[in-house]
């Protein structure tokens, strides 16, 4: 391993650690539009502990000191930002998130670096993924394909990390001692099998596969479930919700109203988990009506807006919105009004459901801004006359889903990048064997020369750094190769090559290739179709 | 002792550290949930991994115990451990057993989902690659079919030249998924040379290259090489096994010499004549016809008057001619294989510069120079320490080199059983008091080699900063046990230096004997010798 090898593969661990957080950052980020207070506040958190934990990594802190600084740092950065807080409404959650983010970010960035923390480096960007991995599982048992998606994504990172934290210390275990060391030369490879690769690969891949269905099976296990009930919705809405329930009327659209049930989410280091009800998201109205804090509205200004998770539109211009037609009463739905005498649903029994759909938005995630079309007008407040609550029809859509799309697409990426190389290959050799366009004799002695070596490396032989043409053919022992290396050296040195010498080295570069590729096998020369670079 | 005591508690904490963590977790954790499903759960995954794992290691300890007392008893010694054999586990893979379990029950206590995947994921991972390495790295690997070739270039260097280590590996057994590595040095004094061999390259063929000058002189038989494999997360690591004996060879240096025009005045032996001192009437008595301006005291009157002529008689006179000279070299110093510093190589190095240098530039005045030293012979008998004597000329200057390279120090051989009746110069690094005494003592002077002028310990300190690390983060020397064995070591050094100052030092040179001291005219100029009179 060369110097500037060492130094690439110490570089990479730092950055490759970064790449993880920041994936887990991006993900988290997509699924959370509508918190971006909360999602600024982690990145700057995040990006600021990682920045501080890679320097005292540079720098080469002991570990007590690293402690000292982050704790430090912990009052010491609020303390200079409080000016700043000052002007904020909703200063201490974003000081939270801070100091939540700073702590763990900024020691498992130190500990990315260490020589046998690297698990303890990586439950910081395992904590951050987890909350795009659940997110996706409704139940919290990684029962949705996208949640299995995003864990084998964590998993070949944990991989990748671990495998990289290693091939850091074996650089370092070559430049770095307290004895003195001699400095190494790059290894010289002369001969090594030509599918090596697919067996790591395959090995590196089956290793995951394994460890990420015993985890798969068990960690859903070990997962714990938290309550949230009272923590979203005030008691007074809770109480109407399950008296009108009783009663047999519609529930409030209101995000809370619909939960029924005491809702939980999954135990997380960071408290980003959205709570679901356990078991019952299914059983969601076709309808519901509109409320202020729980209670529906019956007189006065009505709110044609879903307060909430679920929508947060308010009407703007009121009574200008209004059509003119004169509030008589009757329900509305999906932009008309019911027909006369038709009940209304407070007084209706549930059963059968008003002609309304396609109704309520799923529980979770929580939209940015969901349109939301209400019945009577475009916005408009029902008549102050009104003595029954409005149906409020939430028409929800559905947000575009990017990441199947960004996954399929990086698939179809490499695939078309795999599927290409023996068509790039054949292009090559075709040229090198008869060029495409007129080329010099000297240029025609290195297109064939060039070939045998795309044979010779077929069959898994090197040329060494130092090593002539003519010795790399007494090794090779392959016929042809020894009178390609003499043209080759001839006109190297200036000897004039003419065209019977040129024919004798084409016939002889290409029974070199041929023999080359026939010693190789069919699954090397399978697997060298795919290869690049040739040499 | 302590240091291997040291070892075996490591390896057995290591070993344990494959069976206790997973227990304690599975006691702390699954066991507090007295979940039906989860108990299955670690049953259907884990289970099967534990079990698997306590097979592999019994059969390891079995087949351990079957190669011990097969084993020859000189074998016995050499071969590894059982203990080294199970001890598995890196440090980096102990920690992550701790590490993954300790997540594992942390997770049941605080409830977090990501500590329960990180702590499932290392935990997997850990005893798969455990079990992978029970199956497929131990025994003798990876020299069951393979050669190692360990050469140096070049293989008969020059003391200060740089020497570039060549390890040519042929069909080395890596198993996928594991890297090779080896340690080790040609000696003492010399660098630590490091490799790291990925798996691409097993069966085939590859050469590894580091510089490992500057040379130190003597005859090397360079220690064997560490090889190990560890697997590519840096979790499991085979046992070592030693290979790749070498031998080189490293002529001492000859530097120009100033002052050695009054080392042959002093010794009565330059090119100049001297008139003899003899009586008037002793002597040849040659004589021949008077010229004018000889000496009217030199005219022989009675042969005068025999042939009629003034006939003078000529001074009697010793005829220019080569003078001889003897020099030897002092290895006589008990006792310095109790230093452990590198102050005795250090000194005879020195010791074998002077004498050679000064041997050569006498001989280049034309003075018969014979050098003589206590050299080890092999014989049927056994070795055999006895002087070696060898007259310089062009034709034999190698060979004198190469008795340069032979010279150690010995505690048999005194200085005056290498003494002649030529004139004899001592080439030591003090001044001891002959047991031959009289006559001989009067034809030998000294050329001492003062030891502090040539040796300094110039081991740097390791670094003691409260701070800082002394090396970047992930290298284990930066460990506090091994730290604090550093120190400890270069403290031992600094002692043993200056204890064998003191021991080297002899009684006060006799006047009329010289020093020799390096010199440089410049920080970038070749060194040369300097001798100086002693008054």
């Amino acid at each position: 391993m060369s110097a500037r090898s060492s130094r690439i593969g110490e570089a990479t661990v730092p950055l490759f650690y970064v790449l993880t957080v920041v994936s887990g950052l991006a993900l988290l980020t997509a699924r959370r539009l509508d918190e971006l207070e909360a999602m600024g506040t982690l990145w700057l958190s995040v990006a600021v502990a990682t920045a501080v934990g890679l320097g005292l990594a540079w720098f080469r802190a002991r570990l007590w000191l690293a402690l000292l600084v982050v704790f430090n740092a912990m009052w010491i950065l609020p303390a200079v930002a409080v000016q700043v807080m000052h002007h904020m409404t909703g200063a201490w959650p974003v000081l939270s998130i801070f100091l939540l983010a700073f702590a763990p970010g900024a020691l498992a960035a130190y500990f990315a670096l260490s020589e046998r923390l690297g698990l303890a480096s990586f439950w910081f960007p395992a904590a951050i993924w987890m909350l795009s991995i659940l997110d996706h599982s409704d139940d919290g048992a990684l029962a949705d394909p996208m949640s299995w998606v995003l864990l084998t994504a964590l998993a070949t990172l944990m991989l990748a990390s671990f495998l990289l934290q290693e091939s850091r210390r074996a650089a370092l275990f070559q430049t770095h001692a307290s004895r003195r060391l001699a400095p190494a030369r790059p290894t010289v490879v002369l001969h090594k099998k030509p599918l090596r690769s697919v067996a790591q690969i395959a090995w590196a891949g089956s290793l995951g596969l394994v460890t990420l269905g015993l985890t798969g099976v068990v960690a859903p296990h070990l997962f714990q479930k938290e309550k949230f009930d009272g923590e979203h919705r005030g008691d007074t809405g809770a109480e109407t919700d399950r008296a009108m329930e009783e009663s047999g009327a519609l529930p409030c659209c209101s995000g809370s109203s619909f939960d029924d049930e005491p809702e939980h989410r999954v135990r997380e280091y960071f408290p980003f988990l959205h709570p679901r009800d356990e078991g019952h998201t299914a059983a969601r109205p076709d309808a519901c009506l509109a409320c202020q804090n729980g209670v529906p509205i019956t007189s006065g200004k009505a709110v044609a807006a879903a307060p909430g998770p679920y929508a947060t539109a308010t009407p703007a211009s009121g009574a200008a919105a209004w059509n003119g037609q004169a509030w008589n009463g009757a329900p509305w739905t999906n932009g008309q009004p019911l027909p006369a005498g038709t009940a209304t649903p407070v007084a209706q029994a549930p059963a059968p459901p008003p002609t309304v759909a396609p109704l309520l938005p799923p529980k979770l995630p929580k939209p940015a801004v969901a349109p939301v079309h209400i019945v009577p007008g475009h916005g408009a407040a029902p008549p102050s006359s009104a003595r029954l609550p409005p149906i409020v029809v939430v028409k929800r859509e559905e947000p575009i889903d990017l990441f199947p799309w960004l996954v399929a697409f990086a698939i179809s990426a490499i695939v078309a990048q795999v599927s290409l190389r023996p068509l790039r290959r054949h292009l090559v050799v075709r040229h090198l064997l008869r060029p495409f366009w007129r080329e010099t004799v000297d240029q025609r002695v290195s297109n064939l020369w060039q070939l045998v070596l795309i044979g010779l490396r077929d069959a898994g032989l090197y040329a060494g750094p130092e090593e002539s043409p003519i010795e790399l053919g007494k090794r090779a022992q392959i016929a042809g190769v020894d009178l390609c290396a003499t043209v080759l050296e001839r006109a190297r040195h200036g000897v004039r090559v003419d065209a019977a010498d040129l024919a004798a080295m084409e016939d002889a570069a290409r029974a070199a290739y041929r023999e080359a590729r026939r010693r190789a096998g069919i699954f090397s020369r399978a697997g060298a179709s795919l290869r690049w670079p040739l040499v | 002792m302590s240091a291997r005591r040291d070892r075996r508690a490591t390896q057995l904490f290591r070993l344990a550290s494959l069976v206790l963590p997973p227990a304690l977790a599975f006691e702390l954790a699954f066991g507090a949930q007295h979940q039906g499903r989860l108990h299955g759960a670690v049953a259907m995954t884990l289970g099967p991994l534990w079990l698997l794992t306590a097979l592999g290691l019994a059969a390891r300890s079995i087949e351990a115990l079957v190669d011990r007392s097969r084993a020859r008893p000189e074998e016995g010694k050499a071969s590894a451990s059982l203990l080294d054999r199970l001890a598995l586990l890196t440090s980096a893979g102990t920690s992550l057993a701790w590490l993954s379990s300790f997540s594992i029950a942390l997770s049941v206590w605080v409830g977090w989902a990501s500590l329960s995947v990180v702590g499932l994921f290392g935990l997997g991972l850990l005893h798969l690659v455990v079990l992978y390495r029970l199956a497929v790295a131990g025994g003798a690997d990876p020299f069951r079919k393979a050669s190692v070739t360990r050469s140096f270039m070049p293989a008969t260097a020059t003391e200060g030249e740089p020497v570039l280590e060549q390890l040519r590996l042929s069909r080395p057994r890596i198993p996928t998924g594991f890297r090779l590595f080896a340690e080790g040095r040609v000696g003492p004094r010399w660098t630590t040379s490091r490799y790291v061999v990925d798996d691409g390259a097993s069966s085939g063929e590859i050469v590894l290259e580091s510089e490992v000058g500057p040379a130190r002189r003597g005859e090397h038989r360079a220690e064997p090489l560490l090889f190990w494999l560890q697997d590519v997360f840096g979790l499991t690591r085979s046992p070592y096994v030693r290979a790749g004996e070498a031998e080189l060879t490293v002529l001492p240096r000859a530097c120009p010499v100033r002052g050695d025009k009054a080392l042959l005045s002093a010794g009565g032996a330059d090119k100049e004549p001297r008139p003899a001192l003899r009586m008037p009437t002793e002597g040849s008595l040659q004589i021949r016809e008077y010229q004018p301006g000889d000496d009217a005291r030199r005219v022989h009157w009675v042969r005068s008057l025999a042939t009629g002529k003034l006939m003078v008689r000529l001074p009697d006179e010793v005829p220019p001619d080569l003078p001889s000279v003897r020099i030897v070299l002092d290895t006589f110093l008990p006792g310095t294989e109790t230093f452990s510093c590198a102050a005795p190589a250090t000194l005879l190095d020195a010791l074998v510069e002077v004498w050679l240098s000064v041997a050569e530039s006498l001989a280049q005045r034309g003075a018969k120079v014979t050098m003589v030293l206590p050299v080890t012979q092999r014989g049927p008998q056994g070795d055999s320490l006895a002087a070696r004597s060898l007259r310089l000329g062009p034709a034999t200057r190698a060979e004198a080199r190469k008795l340069g390279a032979l010279a150690s120090w010995q505690a048999s051989l005194p200085v005056e059983s290498m003494l002649g009746k030529e004139p004899t110069y001592l080439v030591s690094c003090r001044v001891q008091p002959l047991l031959a005494g009289g006559a001989f003592a009067e034809k030998a002077r000294w050329i001492v080699v003062p030891e502090p002028a040539w040796t300094c310990f110039d081991e740097p300190l390791p670094s003691r900063s409260v701070a800082r690390l002394p090396l970047p983060l992930g290298v284990p020397d930066n460990r506090w046990a091994r730290r604090k064995r550093a120190t400890w070591a270069w403290w031992r050094g600094l002692g043993a230096h200056t204890a064998f100052t003191r021991h080297a030092s002899g009684m006060t040179a006799p006047r009329g004997s010289f020093s020799a001291r390096p010199m440089r005219q410049s920080p970038t100029a070749p060194r040369q010798i300097a001798l100086e009179v002693m008054r």
